[in-house]
């Protein structure tokens, strides 16, 4: 059964953590809640910020996170204005994995999983009432 | 990899790799069955399907099936069973709003039975990216039943609009006026359609489907472009290029050895016919893959 192959999962994550990447992305005119959804990240959804961030207009820029396991690279995207959405986009490849994942964690999602041109998103909101899309993007036109 | 596992709710996963293998006549609950390597030929009743990677097979609550694995390269299948109960919640849930659902949350008594055409269906898109997740989170062996249950319950979801593009859809295009005629073509068109996708690389022509469908030929001409808005001739050459993108992108296969496999006449209408479908040689296609 399956029990056994998770325990050494679960050690091999322990002895040798990894790094992976989350993206977020948002809207110029949403940059000012960045702090605050930034806050949201580390106090309800379990990461840790290794530096500080100070948000620079026009720049490309990578945040470190941790977990308890993981080293969590993460890009932030400040989209062109007119192109985006209101809400703050954290980029998954996996969004049903995340959305249970978040929900454990006592997150606040507005709907359940579902499907759009671009792939499957769920919406989810904190205390300082910002808005959140977790979404997992998906190409259709492969065959 | 191998593994079976057992949810709470009685709903089953199964996987392994062989080249090898044959599986005995059996009943099973409302399952999906997948490949992500080779082929597995399933028998039910008299139909004989071949299932490959870029379909996946769907049979019903009931079915009595058998089905085999004879392959030079190891085939990597997965099966999913839903158990009857989870089946028909996840149907109430589709039908019923929530206030109706509210007043009578648990259903009692028999209820209609979950019934969608057995049959293969195109295996892209959302349900590929879904049971791919899933298949991951096995093979790391998460533990969680209610993650596990959330793909399992998308999967059907994602069944339902494949379902709906593939079968609802295309009756509304069939101009027949009575519906239980509509029905019973397209399933002939359906048997069509397995027939070419399991026999895509042994020489068939239009009589053959034709008579494995129990259509003349000119009535399966004319309601096959109605339904698929192809010729079963178009449909069986999609087949088989979509089995040499395959190929393509997951082996080590030479162009000729592909062609030779696919059932084409010669490498240079292959190459030919392949650009001129995709707007890219079959070299660059692997190039780029």
């Amino acid at each position: 059964m399956l029990s056994e192959f998770y325990n050494d999962n679960e050690q091999a994550e322990i002895l040798q953590p990894k790094t992976i990447s989350l993206k977020i992305s948002c809207n110029p005119a949403l940059t000012n809640k960045l702090n605050t959804a930034l806050r949201f990240v580390t106090l309800k959804m379990g990461y840790v910020m290794l530096e500080d961030f100070n948000y620079v207009e026009n720049q490309d820029q990578y945040i470190l996170l941790t977990t308890n396991r993981n080293k969590v690279s993460v890009e932030l995207n400040i989209t062109k204005p007119g192109t985006s959405s209101e809400n703050i986009i954290f980029h998954t490849d996996d969004c049903l994995r995340d959305y249970h994942k978040y929900i454990m964690l006592g997150v606040e999602f507005v709907n359940r999983p579902e499907y759009s041109n671009c792939g499957l998103q769920v919406k989810f909101i904190d205390d300082h009432d910002n808005h959140y899309t977790l979404l997992e993007e998906r190409y259709y036109n492969e065959s | 990899m191998k593994f079976l596992r057992v949810l709470k709710n009685e709903n089953r996963i199964s996987s392994e790799t062989v080249q090898q293998a044959y599986y005995p006549e059996h009943k099973s609950d409302f399952s999906i069955k997948t490949v992500f390597s080779g082929h597995r030929t399933f028998q039910l009743g008299k139909r004989q399907l071949n299932l490959y990677p870029e379909s996946f097979l769907v049979i019903k609550n009931g079915t009595s099936y058998s089905s085999e694995i004879d392959s030079s390269v190891p085939v990597n299948n997965l099966s999913i069973s839903f158990s009857p109960s989870f089946l028909q919640d996840f149907d109430r849930v589709q039908k019923y709003n929530h206030a109706d659902l509210l007043d009578e949350p648990f259903q009692d008594g028999d209820h209609p039975e979950f019934s969608f055409m057995e049959t293969i269906y195109p295996f892209s898109g959302d349900m590929k990216y879904n049971i791919m997740h899933l298949k991951d989170h096995l093979e790391k062996g998460t533990p969680d039943d209610l993650l596990i249950n959330e793909y399992l319950h998308h999967c059907l979801i994602n069944y339902y609009k494949v379902y709906n593009k593939e079968v609802v859809d295309k009756s509304e295009k069939l101009n027949f006026l009575n519906s239980s005629t509509k029905v019973e073509i397209l399933k002939r068109l359906t048997l069509a359609k397995e027939f070419i996708i399991s026999n895509y690389n042994k020489g068939i022509d239009l009589e053959d489907i034709a008579r494995h469908a129990c259509l003349s030929v000119n009535h399966l001409l004319r309601t096959f472009k109605q339904a698929y808005g192809q010729s079963p001739h178009q449909f069986l050459i999609k087949t088989k290029i979509d089995r040499a993108k395959y190929f393509l992108r997951n082996t080590n296969y030479t162009i000729n050895e592909i062609v030779e496999i696919i059932g084409f006449e010669c490498p240079s209408s292959f190459i030919r016919l392949f650009k001129s479908m995709n707007n890219i040689t079959p070299g660059k296609f692997r190039m780029y893959s």
